[in-house]
């Protein structure tokens, strides 16, 4: 896609086209894009690179608490596990989850907003009214009360978190319908007697995705960092999986002498949100119309 | 205003409600109720039977959340079942500590993020304003329970300056927490204070008010700053308000004595009334704060006053 786009001139750049042009200038968005594209080539060859039994969840008592040094880049944790094998393998765990709850987030959220801003009136009313009682409830413990109450799996940890994304993604489908809804070629659908449903997916969701892309790949960001929270507080995924958020609760009982334990998963983390950050931000700028020129 | 006002607390009616039948609902549905963790080997049925009862947690679950809500239109939170304590009183014991660290918080990111936020504004474009962007999106994408866990490293454990957790250094104890939970919002008020700014800067008023001869820095701290507040203020109490729903984490790792890591705890422990009453005293709390940040806008800027004053008029024409 993107190797005639600079020759040409902007008029004849197709939509798509003149995003990704906009986009390749944003150095953090480019440099964002392709720490997540090495970060999903890493999640899915985990196992070519690593052997599940032996490399991730194997221990060795010989070589436990070893600081990090050429053979284990990352040191080892108190089992004697290779934590580089252990972090890299948790990218496998940690994006999938966070792309599961967006994706539920998606499915439930876009609907509900969507009918919220196109019904308006009463449903709008009691639907956000519903809304505003989830978010009264502050996020992590939502996520607390709901691994409590349907028991601590890697199913469960994805539907706790989905929660917030579902209120996100509809909070932001409600707003960018509202501003479309009454557009004059939402009016002409209308008037060619086109039914709701075909209206509004046929005319007014497309016309609503590229904030809902945004808040996507900042959802991921989120949703990231909301798992390994739970998996910290010792409410994700059951030892001995390799998540982000149960390597640092494990290393935190070893702060003291082996802080390199919860230096590397936090890093990973960390690393992993600001890719997606980055490129969140730069497609908010290059989808942005008020910036086209 | 007084119509908005009540307006505002009668919302918390449906919350409330909405709240105290979820919490119910789910730890109903939680394997092992509270009794649970009590019970010993050696006790027959019949003593399980009556420990439950006196819990009240041989009642259907509808029937609890009845009574329960019966209590809270009296003002009685209930006793929460660990302590045996009325939840008011353990709330109450530690609302202080999260109050404490809320305001640290908030001093921190505003003290660093405005001045920040103007001049990377004044300076857009520059090497400086670039830093700080690429500062503000890493002070958000850091999460903060790692970067406590870290600050612990780096000044408790290698340097012992600073107390790992708990609460009895008075205010040595609090910075760290501070600044766990301050980083995140600072990012986010800095990036808020730039475009607020950058909006006010194009005014047309600025360049009269330099013409005039205003200095430079009356035109900023004065003229600009004011007119940018609303959304400054508007982040800044939502950022404090968040700081009592949202800062268990942050109040775990440090051990800090705060209603965030109680509720945590109760959850955990499955203790009803203690989760079920502290969070609806802090959506009391976060809702007021939010209300007192719509009385406060009139204060910063008189144009509101006159948006109520003229929704009324029109009401009363229409």
């Amino acid at each position: 896609m993107g190797e005639n786009t600079v020759k040409k001139k902007n008029k004849n750049r197709t939509q798509g086209q003149e995003i990704w042009f906009r986009l390749r200038k944003n150095i953090g968005a480019m440099v964002g894009l392709t720490v997540v594209i090495l970060l999903i080539l890493t999640a899915v060859f985990a196992d070519v690179l690593f052997d599940y039994d032996t490399d991730v969840i194997g221990y060795e008592i010989s070589e436990r608490k070893q600081a990090p040094s050429a053979e284990h880049p990352f040191g080892t944790d108190d089992m004697g596990r290779d934590l580089f094998a252990r972090v890299l393998y948790g990218t496998r765990y940690s994006l999938s989850i966070g792309a599961a709850a967006v994706l539920i987030g998606i499915l439930v959220g876009v609907p509900y907003g969507a009918a919220c801003g196109y019904f308006g009136g009463k449903v709008d009313l009691y639907l956000m009214r519903f809304i505003d009682i989830i978010r009264a409830v502050p996020g992590l413990l939502m996520g607390i009360v709901i691994v409590s109450a349907l028991g601590q799996s890697t199913f469960n940890l994805i539907l706790a978190i989905s929660i917030g994304q579902i209120v996100s993604i509809a909070n932001i489908t409600r707003a960018s319908v509202l501003t479309v809804k009454n557009q004059e070629y939402v009016e002409s659908a209308r008037n060619i007697g086109l039914s709701e449903g075909r209206i509004i997916l046929k005319h007014i969701i497309p016309n609503c995705l590229s904030p809902i892309l945004v808040q996507v790949t900042l959802g991921v960001a989120s949703a990231i960092v909301s798992a390994s929270s739970l998996s910290f507080l010792g409410l994700g995924i059951p030892v001995p999986e390799p998540e982000w958020g149960a390597l640092l609760s494990a290393g935190r009982g070893f702060i003291r002498q082996y802080s390199y334990m919860t230096l590397f998963p936090g890093l990973a983390i960390m690393i992993t949100v600001l890719s997606l950050n980055l490129l969140g931000d730069g497609l908010r700028d290059a989808l942005d119309p008020k910036l086209r020129k | 205003m007084l119509k908005y006002t009540l307006k505002r607390i009668l919302l918390l009616i449906p919350t409330i409600i909405g709240i105290s039948l979820f919490i119910f609902l789910a730890m109903e549905a939680a394997s092992g109720d509270f009794v649970s963790t009590l019970i010993t080997e050696e006790m027959t049925d019949e003593e399980v039977h009556a420990l439950r009862a006196s819990y009240g947690l041989d009642k259907p679950v509808l029937e609890r959340y009845v009574d329960y809500m019966w209590n809270l239109l009296h003002g009685d939170l209930g006793t929460s079942y660990t302590s045996r304590m009325p939840v008011m009183e353990l709330f109450m014991q530690k609302i202080g500590n999260t109050t404490m660290l809320a305001v640290a918080s908030t001093i921190v990111c505003i003290l660093i993020s405005i001045p920040l936020g103007i001049f990377a504004a004044r300076h857009r474009g520059s090497i400086f304003d670039n830093i700080s962007n690429v500062l503000g999106v890493l002070g958000l994408s850091i999460p903060n329970f790692w970067l406590g866990l870290m600050l612990i490293v780096w000044f408790s454990v290698q340097r012992s300056w600073l107390p790992p957790g708990g609460n009895d250094d008075g205010i040595l104890s609090v910075i760290l927490p501070a600044i766990t939970v301050g980083t995140g919002h600072t990012a986010i008020l800095m990036r808020t204070t730039r475009s607020a700014m950058l909006d006010t800067l194009r005014q047309d008023y600025l360049r009269t008010a330099r013409a005039k001869g205003v200095s430079e820095r009356k035109v900023i701290n004065v003229h600009a700053l004011r007119n940018a507040m609303i959304p400054i203020l508007s982040v800044a109490l939502t950022q404090f308000a968040g700081c009592f729903g949202g800062a268990a984490l942050t109040e775990t790792v440090f051990g800090w004595p705060g209603v965030g890591k109680m509720v945590v705890d109760a959850v955990k422990q499955r203790d009803i009334p203690l989760a079920c009453g502290t969070l609806i005293m802090k959506c009391i709390i976060i809702s007021l704060i939010g209300l007192a940040t719509d009385l406060l806008y009139v204060v910063v800027d008189p144009r509101v006053k006159t948006q109520f004053a003229s929704a009324k008029r029109g009401k009363r024409n229409g």
